[in-house]
């Protein structure tokens, strides 16, 4: 795929609190997800799979944890002597506020995208779980001649989606904002765009002076009827992160065989940082039913419905259901969790009841011990 | 010009390990898997990379694709360097001769070359066919304040098994006055690891001696070794204390990789400090269904397990279905163990699949004639059909069929 990508990494439309204090110290595309991931892992495996190995990546703020997760982006095959991965730090002046406008963005990026010799362009941001075939996206985008391609999926909208009407063709006819609550199926635009560098500048100019602010609302909602803009419809599974809710039923989703075959056991592989961890360890009293395991931990509690990451410890008594447990964390003996999110290093001390529920999981932060 | 060196290391990887039968008959004693995600050469390249050693030469004879594949640039043990880093040294031919390597000694003898590149004041000579972690820079002090021409690394082994070793007779100072090769009366219990130190210069001089002889065998401790002894110069044993285990045959693989999942033995394999490093396959965490159940057992990256499983190590990407039973056994990568298969006391190499209500292996408890009973060893892509047994001690070959 003759293409170069620009890879938002926080959120700049969304319309709630966003991960909450899962993303308080961490843009979203760093928040852990499914045993070892990073949510960034998926979008990066999507286009490395479409060989796409020249990838700038937009940072606003608190992008520590992002780049020490890519490094030099080797995991992804993307430390290459000509393009491979470029984290694009954000330029700011003292009388430049950095704010949530993507126009402003890419225009503070123009030196990059200069230097980038493929003809297209695909706008994608970091903030879902999904494994996508951008050679299709692409081969479709080309045989319909379309300006841009805009991926889209079926399902209810939520309030503030951009909803889209297209014709037998795929050609976008309307595209409204979504506000009246029914539960209807609609095809809903998401973040994804393919479209040639020389429009991305067009666009760009144009969304800087007019003062547009994301390319979905703006691009798509205001021009479909210049532009001659495609939706391409992914079938697979989709699940943006606008929530804690969404981040926890998105992880056990993992535990349905048929999500975990299509998003890791596809032809083409989520890549992510690899560590050195040893093989797990299960222990003589270790009660496990149902559960999504990274390598590194050593269990000896009963574990049920849950998604464990590296190198987390359950001691012997303890119970864990229908939670999420990050990387280094510590569950001791007789603790219980039941709709927790553990963020990396806390540690649950004896005994301890943590109880959330499906719609209003409990988390707890990072370094916490309960 | 390359930078000097002080000390390199020069790995011998060239063993066929034939005591290990089928699951070596397609590749090098050093390849062979070990305990969840690790091959038994992740261990010496490991300690290389954690005793500060940066340069490694490694001696490839025996079958050697899968395991220089595995090496590749030597990243995943961060000896991908600009100056030393990993080379693999396979025989070559000089002009219209060449040779195999006749013997341990040989193998370092046809590599001078090599050595002089990086004018190290001592080569470090060890072997890809033990588990052990040690810290050779420790080593490297001993030998330098003995001003010691050899140091030998050796470790306390129980009388009664002593005659299985090359043993080291020493002055309490620790300088080794005899070296006797599997002696059948020993005089003492340190058995040498395989693991040398030697001043460069000194070993030069005496491989050099030792390929002038048509007689010998050119091997470090049948030729080289008991040469310097009787030449009087000044030999060290260095006192090892903690895990060490030979792999070289059926039985020792499967106790060195129950010995992970014993707690009282000390080899732990996630000592922050103490890496053990290796190749990754890319896969996914593991799944654990709603019928398995896992009792006291290692499992790895991207298995899917419905089994009952006890006592066993499982590695990457096996899938053991609902009903089947896994007991003090070794799964290797990628192996399918199918419902209501019984795999009890049991090495299954890479790739195997072991079908519907199928058997391998049994315990030792209650079998019949305990002589014929041993550990059941199912080669690489090999098949059991549905039904089929295969006994104790049985082996079958790389893509064999029952």
């Amino acid at each position: 795929m003759n293409a170069f990508c620009i890879l938002f990494t926080d959120a700049y439309n969304s319309r709630g609190t966003g991960l909450g204090e899962l993303s308080g110290k961490r843009t979203v595309a760093s928040v852990p997800f499914g045993a070892r991931y990073r949510l960034i892992d998926f979008m990066l495996s999507s286009l490395v799979g479409a060989s796409v190995h020249n990838i700038g990546i937009i940072t606003k703020s608190k992008y520590g944890s992002l780049m020490d997760h890519l490094g030099w982006g080797k995991d992804w095959d993307l430390d290459r002597k000509n393009g491979g991965l470029k984290i694009l730090t954000p330029f700011a002046t003292t009388d430049f506020s950095y704010n949530d406008n993507q126009f402003e963005i890419l225009k503070s990026v123009h030196g990059y995208i200069d230097s980038m010799l493929p003809e297209y362009c695909v706008i994608a941001s970091a903030d879902m779980v999904a494994n996508i075939d951008f050679n299709k996206m692409f081969e479709e985008h080309i045989s319909t001649g379309a300006d841009i391609t805009v991926l889209c999926t079926k399902g209810v909208p939520a309030d503030s989606d951009t909803e889209l009407t297209i014709d037998e063709t795929g050609k976008v006819t309307r595209a409204i904002i979504h506000t009246t609550p029914n539960n209807e199926e609609k095809y809903i635009a998401k973040d994804i765009f393919i479209m040639e560098k020389s429009l991305l500048y067009a666009l760009i100019d144009h969304g800087v002076s007019y003062g547009w602010r994301t390319f979905k609302k703006d691009v798509i909602a205001k021009k479909f009827d210049e532009l001659n803009i495609h939706a391409y419809h992914h079938n697979g599974y989709f699940k943006i992160m606008e929530g804690l809710e969404d981040y926890l039923s998105a992880n056990l989703d993992m535990l349905k065989k048929d999500v975990r075959r299509e998003i890791f056991s596809s032809h083409q592989p989520i890549l992510t940082r690899t560590k050195d961890s040893v093989p797990t360890k299960y222990g003589d009293n270790a009660k496990v039913k149902n559960c999504y395991v990274a390598d590194g931990c050593v269990i000896d509690g009963e574990v049920t419905n849950s998604i464990i990451f590296r190198n987390v410890k359950v001691l012997a008594g303890a119970k864990i259901s229908n939670s999420v447990v990050m990387q280094n964390s510590v569950i001791e003996e007789n603790a219980s969790l039941d709709y927790v999110i553990v963020d990396k290093n806390a540690t649950i001390t004896q005994s301890q009841e943590i109880k959330g529920t499906k719609t209003l999981p409990v988390v707890v932060n990072k370094g916490k011990t309960v | 010009m390359k930078l000097k060196k002080e000390m390199i290391a020069m790995l011998l990887a060239g063993g066929q390990g034939s005591r290990l039968y089928v699951l070596t008959s397609s590749r090098a004693k050093p390849a062979v898997p070990f305990g969840g995600k690790y091959r038994i050469i992740d261990f010496t390249l490991s300690n290389c990379t954690n005793s500060g050693i940066d340069t490694v030469g490694v001696l490839t004879q025996y079958k050697p694709l899968e395991l220089n594949a595995y090496i590749g640039t030597g990243q995943p043990w961060d000896l991908d360097r600009m100056n030393g880093g990993i080379q693999v040294l396979p025989p070559y031919v000089t002009g219209s001769d060449g040779q195999w390597y006749k013997g341990t000694a040989n193998a370092i003898y046809q590599n001078i070359e090599f050595i002089e590149q990086y004018c190290p004041e001592f080569v470090l000579i060890l072997s890809g066919d033990h588990v052990y972690k040690m810290d050779y820079d420790k080593m490297l002090k001993f030998h330098k304040e003995k001003g010691a021409d050899a140091t030998i690394a050796v470790m306390d082994v129980p009388i009664d098994q002593a005659s299985a070793f090359g043993i080291m007779n020493t002055n309490e100072d620790f300088s080794i006055y005899e070296f006797e090769e599997k002696p059948k009366v020993p005089k003492s219990t340190k058995a040498s690891m395989g693991v040398y130190i030697f001043t460069w210069e000194k070993l030069k001089k005496y491989m050099i001696e030792d390929e002038a002889n048509p007689d010998s065998s050119n091997d470090f401790g049948k030729n080289i070794i008991p040469n310097m002894l009787n030449a009087g110069e000044r030999m060290f044993a260095y006192p090892f204390d903690g895990y060490w285990k030979d792999v070289g045959t059926v039985d020792n693989l499967w106790e060195a990789n129950m010995d992970l999942l014993n707690p009282t033995i000390p080899l732990n394999l996630s000592d922050p400090l103490w890496r053990i490093y290796c190749r990754h396959s890319l896969t996914t965490p593991h799944y654990i269904g709603e019928s398995a159940n896992i009792v006291n057992s290692m499992i790895t990256e991207g298995c899917d397990v419905e089994a009952t499983v006890n006592n066993s190590i499982l590695f990457s990407d096996v899938e053991a279905a609902e009903g089947a039973e896994i007991d003090y056994s070794v799964v290797m990568r990628n192996v399918k163990i199918e419902s209501g298969a019984k795999v009890q006391y049991a090495i299954i190499a890479d790739d195997a699949v072991i079908e519907e209500g199928a058997v391998v292996g049994a315990p030792p408890e209650g079998y019949p004639d305990r002589d014929k009973w041993g550990i059941a060893v199912i080669g690489q892509g090999a098949r059991v059909r549905a039904g089929q047994k295969v006994l104790p001690k049985e082996m079958l070959a790389p893509g064999e069929c029952r």
